[in-house]
């Protein structure tokens, strides 16, 4: 199988989905790992390109205390307002939670341990086994992971070490 | 790092570099048969210049015998790279974590510039070429140079 090998994955910031007790999941990989024995390239592409195709139908709710560390920190542009760069930083995030993915992003400064937090969700639980997701869900791995917090002020998880463990 | 001195225009460029690679990964299909230059994100982008010269540059997959084999890495970076770091920059150095040479944005980018230019002018130094900060395309976050690229060009 023709998986992203350690120096693929460390220069590009790939998006993956999965499954996680029944819920739709996004995470940008922000040049951190993504998790052993997970899809190949052409599967994790379709999975992309199917994602792309999704309507979006979800309201959204973001995780507003940790997009303002995160803008507040990385962000330096003069020109844009404060609200200007939280957009820039939440769409990509925002999209996905639209069609339906809790949408996770690697917080970069644990570059060993890689961390992830939530950055975007549906406001009302969509569940993978919607019609919508009919195309979709026999691509994507499914995982069932106990008292796994999918709350907004969850703190930073180390989601490619737990899904490694499944 | 020198970026004071950039012209807007390269900010500009930049931009547009940024936004043509998040309208490519957001549209991806493949469904439609074309062949994507971009179906993820790189994890950096980055602009630079030198004279009238400009260009940008990003991370990406198996760049290292990209750059080599089919972009063909200017000798001058070849042995900067190779200089800095005692690594063939055409070869990965396996371990934990693996040593990667020529990969990043800096590279890609500056390599660019040194073959638009060809024979015309020299550098004698890659410091002379100057760096916008580098960011993060999903996001346009700031992004660090890493210890290979400031050795290299700072």
């Amino acid at each position: 199988m023709n998986t992203y090998l350690y120096e693929d994955v460390v220069n590009l910031d790939i998006d993956w989905y999965c499954i996680i007790n029944n819920r739709l999941v996004h995470v940008a990989s922000n040049a951190g790992q993504i998790p052993k024995n997970f899809y190949s390239i052409k599967d994790l592409e379709k999975i992309h390109s199917i994602v792309n195709r999704l309507p979006k139908s979800s309201e959204v709710i973001t995780n507003e205390e940790w997009i303002k560390t995160v803008v507040t920190e990385y962000y330096e542009q003069e020109d844009a307002t404060f609200q200007e760069k939280i957009d820039l930083y939440t769409r990509s995030f925002v999209q996905k939670a639209q069609k339906g993915f809790i949408s996770f992003d690697r917080v970069y400064e644990f570059e060993s341990s890689d961390q992830y937090h939530i950055v975007a969700a549906p406001v009302d639980v969509v569940n993978a086994d919607d019609k919508k997701y009919y195309d979709l869900r026999p691509l994507l791995l499914e995982y069932n992971i106990k008292d796994f917090d999918f709350s907004m002020s969850a703190n930073a998880i180390d989601l490619v070490n737990i899904i490694n463990e499944q | 790092m020198k970026t004071k001195e950039l012209s807007k225009h390269i900010h500009t460029i930049l931009q547009n570099y940024i936004k043509d690679i998040i309208i490519e990964v957001d549209t991806y299909c493949m469904s439609t048969g074309k062949k994507a230059k971009y179906t993820f994100y790189p994890a950096v982008a980055i602009g630079c210049e030198y004279g009238h010269y400009k260009s940008c540059g990003r991370s990406k997959k198996s760049e290292i015998k990209a750059l080599v084999r089919k972009i063909s890495l200017h000798p001058i970076l070849f042995t900067a790279l190779k200089k800095a770091t005692n690594v063939e920059p055409e070869q990965v150095i396996k371990g934990y974590p693996p040593i990667f040479v020529g990969t990043c944005a800096e590279d890609h980018a500056a390599n660019e510039i040194l073959l638009k230019m060809g024979g015309k002018g020299r550098i004698t130094s890659l410091n002379e070429i100057k760096f916008t900060k580098p960011r993060r395309p999903r996001t346009f976050e700031k992004r660090k140079m890493c210890q290979t690229c400031k050795l290299v060009f700072q």
